[in-house]
């Protein structure tokens, strides 16, 4: 009886969660999940939450084991021939030597670099030596096997088991309304971070809190990892071609147990590209004479008046819809160096897009202009959007004449008289005087 | 009255008219022939090659020609050419001397007009050749006119007609007016030759038609070349030294003062030339003497109308104190910046050392070059020692005409010595006053009418009496007989000369200035020929493979071939008007690859080409004119780039194994032999123009990791690259080459991911 009304309940759950839940706008977002049957052998039974949150925000959901025996095997392959089966993949801890045969740091790049999103999860035993170089290629050093995430302030033990109220640093990636008061954090591991543009951290380790290899002995700099705010636990990384990868130090919050719905949700939906998606609708850039905007001309010369404006949208979870209230966008104007460095204003929604634009004067300097947006904010999609344009001189009859300049008066009139004295010069010559010139060298 | 009488005395007489007729009629087929000469032996690259445009500036020249055709006048005037010197663009119509393509755009609209459309190519390929037997014909009028005076010289027509053939074929002027080879000098030297005329002319008769004429073709050579300025130092030379002579009259007053005042208005009129003509010191003499004319004219009144006495004193004043203000205005107006200082290429006219040190860019092209002798004796033959003879007749004459020769073979000869192009306007010359020495020469041993009338009256008078006096005139026949001996023997050497002159034009035409540089012709193994068409092979490559707003650096010499040929956006070209854009791609060429992507991204490359002999033998490639790219750059950044760097210890520019740490590094050198080894197996490669061995070993070492090869030609000579993306992940290229290349075992790698990374700290 109970147990119907649960399975009803949780069915229930499930049909509500697929209602609201968010996906992707890309065409295909499969999804497959790699664990290791050696470390969470019954993974399907522990993590039904997750898979149904996975199912119902991506389709084609495959939920694969390594390590198994082997007559259990199945093939874990990211490509087959050259094309890419997946648009996630959500990695679990394992103890393997390798993902599978068709797996090595290469394809994990390579899947990466197509646009493909990964979601990585470590623990303290370690980080599989593919995955550990992919993310080294990132900047993402998670801390090998054997270190414990120690933090002696918050708890007596020797690991951490949880987080007390995290501080989450990326409001694109969770949102700033996610409220955790204890983040379940246990078995976990800890990374360190290059200076890459690209990483975006999203939890660090306590001020207090070191990794500690207790095989290396006391503690020193040598046997500790991360010390500090230097260690980083929740990671998200976003490439040029916006594909994301996340990286956490603990599977704790993903397992039924502790699940945290909606840490966990937003971290996925961001990792695979349903949150924090932006893209530029159009861009146009005009023209204008006398602020009227000319739509068929734009053979700029140095000084006209141009308009530029960029339509950016943002994915809510449904369609897209105009990415407003941003005031941070920037239009260079760029020849070999920027000659300006605008803001772009809000005006307006334009179909689902919010158009962002500037008026400015095109700069006393003919050449190959460059409208150059670049808009790369943590946790959203890249924009960038560049356009050259010409800019030409003034043509020989676009100088103001020189009867309009005061300046040429001078001259104009100068010309102007000896002109007319030349000619009356010449009349007084011919006609006045009553004898005809004579040379003094002839009289004589 | 029939046109052929027999006379009282038995003399067959001819009507004048039948003379005049014949005499016209071997003229018309003499320059029919001269004309056909001139063109047909430029026609050697069309019949060995094809109807190609030439070299580096035709292809320019071909390209805006192409332009004006598919545009109006008016959009070429203000034609802003976003294609080149990326990202600052060219100004192009208003850095251009657009007589060139105007003139061929007209007769392409002629054709049109007459209904015969012929290819605009096909026009510009032959404009050159077409224009030469015009060069003839005006170079006939001159030399007419100047011995037109001339006492000494009885058959001016001999030496007129002599002048034309030897200037139609003489390959000082070929080599810049073969077929393909569209050139401003292709039109510009008959411009020369007819403005010289009318001038000489003009100033012969006084008159002011002749003097507007002589400027409305100043004005159509300011239009087509920057030689122009040649025209505008020589006659006012030529005023004042007879002014010097004492030359002084109203003929002379009436033309220059006709055709200064309106020869500058009309040059203004050329947006290239501007005001440069008020403003340059290049210009300043004709003006100087524009005003001296004034002054004499004005102390030639004071003569006429003052006593001796007071008249000498008033002109010593006078003229103490013009010298005095005009040098110390021209002094403060050069200060002050009111005049243009003297541009860096006229220096190198006087001083032959001063580009090398100052200008790089300059001393860079070969044409620049100080002339070598023997390229006088290859470019004039024979006629390189009768020009001291005609120039010694026009001192003889000195008249107001060959004045005007003496100046002009003064000036053309000192500048020819200077700059090897300038050889061009030593040529008109050259052939003027060969032309008068051998019409001295033919008047006197080609005249055999004594000797005949002698022979005639022997025979005669023995036929009639018979005297005494046989003795005398056996001497006279004796005599006559030697006269003609003598006679017979100069004029055969030089009909000699004469014969073997033609056979050198033409042999040095079809060997030495034939050659589109295009296309490259070699010879087989077999002996048959070989046309290496890497060029076009390439250009072609990218015309059809890269987007078409892709931007291609290469080094300048390439700029016009890739944009007239690929039809792509270059960033230097020959054009070579910013000296710091052409340093900057230099030191991107010069630098390491980690410095060089910087520059690159920064200036928006797509690709790189670059110029490979080493593989086939070809000199002219990159890695030979590197020094001047490493020079160029290091002008502007003394700090980054060090010529000396680039060569061992020893002071050796070498390539392979032993080059030094900074060869080995730059961009250029790894571009060339990148992949190098690959051509030649196991074996060690051997760069066939340095002539040096690299080991197999080492030439297999030589990477390049933020470019990747996008095209090879077939010999090799042109290679391009791509410049790859940036890097996804934010890794740096260079650095994921050489993580790459270090191979390492799984087993080494999983070490390093289990080792804690040597970190900046994170802010």
């Amino acid at each position: 009886m109970f147990g119907s009304i649960r399975s009803i309940a949780l069915l229930l759950v499930v049909l509500v969660l697929q209602v609201v839940a968010l996906t992707s706008p890309l065409a295909n977002s499969r999804t497959l999940v790699i664990y290791d049957s050696k470390v969470s052998e019954n993974f399907k039974e522990t993590h039904v939450q997750l898979l149904n949150l996975l199912s119902s925000s991506t389709s084609g959901l495959q939920v694969k084991a390594i390590n198994t025996d082997e007559e259990t095997k199945e093939t874990v392959e990211l490509f087959r021939n050259g094309y890419r089966l997946y648009q996630n993949v959500m990695i679990f801890p394992t103890r393997a030597k390798e993902l599978s045969a068709e797996i090595s740091s290469e394809d994990l790049l390579k899947f990466s670099n197509d646009g493909g999103d990964f979601f990585i999860i470590s623990n303290q035993d370690g980080t599989q030596t593919d995955v550990a170089l992919f993310l080294n290629e990132l900047g993402i050093y998670p801390s090998p096997k054997g270190y414990r995430l120690i933090d002696y302030h918050e708890e007596s033990k020797a690991s951490i088991e949880s987080i007390t109220s995290p501080q989450f640093l990326n409001n694109a990636i969770v949102p700033e309304s996610t409220v955790v008061s204890k983040l379940p954090y246990s078995e976990g591991a800890s990374a360190l971070l290059s200076n890459s543009e690209y990483l975006i951290p999203v939890l660090k380790a306590s001020k207090t809190s070191f990794s500690h290899n207790v095989d290396e002995g006391l503690v020193h700099s040598s046997s500790t990892w991360h010390v500090g705010s230097q260690g980083f636990l929740i990671v998200g990384f976003q490439g040029l071609n916006n594909a994301r990868v996340t990286w956490i130090g603990s599977e704790s919050i993903f397992s039924d147990d502790s699940f945290d719905a909606e840490l966990v949700a937003s971290l996925i939906n961001w990792t695979f590209q349903i949150t924090g998606l932006i893209k530029t609708e159009f861009v146009n850039h005009y023209k204008l004479v006398d602020g009227e905007v000319l739509e068929n001309d734009t053979n700029y010369k140095i000084k006209d008046t141009s308009r530029y404006e960029i339509g950016i949208s943002q994915w809510d979870g449904a369609k897209w819809i105009p990415f407003e209230g941003v005031e941070d966008i920037q239009l260079e104007f760029v020849m070999l160096d920027p000659y300006y460095r605008l803001n772009l204003a809000s005006s307006g929604v334009r179909g689902s897009a919010a158009v962002y634009s500037v008026d400015f004067q095109i700069p006393d300097q003919h050449g190959m202009f460059t409208y150059k947006v670049d808009y790369k904010r943590p946790g959203y999609s890249f924009i960038e959007e560049d356009i050259v344009v010409p800019i030409r001189h003034l043509a020989n009859d676009e100088y103001p004449r020189s009867w309009e300049i005061p300046n040429a008066w001078v001259y104009l009139s100068s010309a102007l008289t000896v002109m007319i004295a030349w000619f009356f010069f010449v009349v007084f010559f011919i006609y006045s005087g009553k004898d005809a010139v004579t040379s003094e060298k002839k009289s004589k | 009255m029939s046109i052929v009488n027999v006379d009282s005395e038995g003399y067959l007489r001819v009507d004048s008219t039948l003379l005049r007729l014949i005499k016209l009629l071997l003229i018309t087929s003499i320059f029919i022939s001269i004309s056909f000469a001139a063109i047909s032996s430029r026609l050697f690259s069309v019949i060995r090659f094809e109807s190609i445009i030439h070299e580096f500036d035709p292809w320019f020249n071909f390209r805006a020609t192409k332009y004006l055709v598919n545009n109006s006048f008016y959009e070429f005037l203000n034609w802003f050419d976003d294609k080149t010197w990326y990202p600052l663009g060219r100004v192009t119509g208003g850095t251009l001397y657009p007589g060139l393509m105007v003139t061929s755009s007209i007769i392409f609209r002629i054709f049109e007009f007459i209904g015969m459309p012929i290819d605009i190519r096909n026009i510009c390929v032959l404009l050159a050749p077409a224009f030469s037997s015009l060069t003839s014909l005006a170079m006939y009028l001159l030399t007419l006119e100047i011995t037109s005076s001339s006492k000494n010289l009885k058959n001016k027509k001999t030496a007129a007609l002599l002048s034309a053939i030897f200037m139609g074929i003489t390959p000082g002027y070929i080599s810049r007016s073969v077929a393909g080879s569209y050139d401003n000098e292709a039109i510009a030297i008959t411009l020369l030759m007819v403005t010289f005329y009318l001038w000489v002319k003009s100033i012969h008769l006084g008159s002011i038609f002749y003097a507007c004429l002589t400027s409305i073709f100043y004005f159509y050579m300011v239009s087509a070349w920057g030689g122009y300025v040649f025209i505008t130092n020589i006659i006012p030379l030529h005023v004042f030294i007879l002014l010097l002579m004492g030359r002084f009259d109203y003929k002379i007053y009436t033309s220059y003062t006709t055709w200064y005042s309106l020869g500058t208005l009309m040059s203004m009129q050329i947006p290239f030339v501007g005001f440069l003509p008020i403003r340059s010191n290049d210009h300043m003499a004709s003006f100087g003497v524009f005003g001296l004319l004034q002054l004499v004219l004005f102390a030639n009144y004071l003569k006429d109308t003052l006593n001796p006495l007071k008249f000498k004193k008033i002109m010593l004043a006078f003229s103490l104190l013009i010298t005095i203000i005009g040098l110390s205005s021209l002094i403060l107006a050069t200060k002050f910046g009111l005049i243009a200082p003297w541009t860096g290429r006229f220096y190198s006219l006087w001083d032959t050392n001063y580009a090398k040190i100052h200008i790089p860019i300059i001393a860079s092209v070969s044409e620049h070059q100080p002339t070598p002798w023997s390229s006088f004796f290859f470019d004039l033959n024979f006629m390189i020692w009768l020009f001291p003879v005609g120039v010694y007749f026009c001192f003889q004459d000195l008249t107001n005409e060959s004045v005007f020769i003496i100046v002009y073979s003064v000036l053309g000869s000192y500048f020819a010595g200077v700059m090897v192009r300038l050889m061009l306007t030593l040529a008109p010359v050259v052939c003027v006053c060969a032309s008068i020495s051998l019409g001295r020469l033919f008047d006197i041993y080609l005249d055999f009418k004594d000797t005949l009338k002698i022979w005639y009256e022997s025979e005669s008078e023995t036929a009639t009496k018979e005297t005494k006096e046989v003795d005398d005139d056996d001497e006279d026949v004796k005599d006559s007989i030697f006269t003609l001996l003598s006679k017979l023997t100069v004029v055969l050497t030089f009909i000699y000369y004469l014969y073997f002159y033609v056979q050198h034009c033409t042999w040095v035409t079809s060997n030495a200035y034939s050659s589109p540089s295009v296309v490259l012709a070699s010879k087989n193994p077999d002996g048959s020929q070989l046309l290496i068409d890497d060029y076009r092979e390439a250009y072609y490559w990218l015309r059809m493979n890269t987007k078409e707003d892709a931007k291609i650096m290469a080094w300048w010499d390439y700029g016009y071939q890739i944009g007239g040929m690929a039809d792509r956006t270059t960033f230097v070209d020959n054009n070579t008007w910013n000296n710091t854009h052409i340093a900057t791609v230099g030191k991107a060429m010069s630098v390491n690859e980690n410095k060089s992507e910087i520059i690159m991204r920064q200036l928006g490359v797509d690709y790189v080409l670059v110029i490979f002999g080493g593989l086939i033998g070809y000199s002219g490639d990159d890695i030979n004119k590197f020094l001047w790219m490493v020079r160029i750059s290091e002008g502007i950044w003394p700090e980054d780039v060090n010529e000396r760097s680039y060569f061992t210890d020893k002071g050796e520019y070498r390539i392979d194994d032993m080059a030094t740490s900074t060869m080995k590094e730059s961009l250029m050198y790894k571009m060339s032999y990148y992949k190098f080894a690959d051509a030649y197996g196991t074996s060690d490669p051997i760069d066939r123009v340095r002539q040096q061995r690299m080991s197999s070993k080492y030439a297999h070492s030589i990477t390049l990791d933020t470019l990747e090869e996008a095209f090879t030609s077939e010999n090799w000579i042109v290679r391009i690259y791509k410049l790859k993306d940036l890097d996804n992940f934010g890794r740096d290229l260079i650095s994921i080459g050489e993580n790459e290349r270090k191979n390492l075992s799984k087993r080494n790698k999983r070490m390093i991911s289990r080792k804690k990374p040597n970190l900046d700290l994170r802010v």
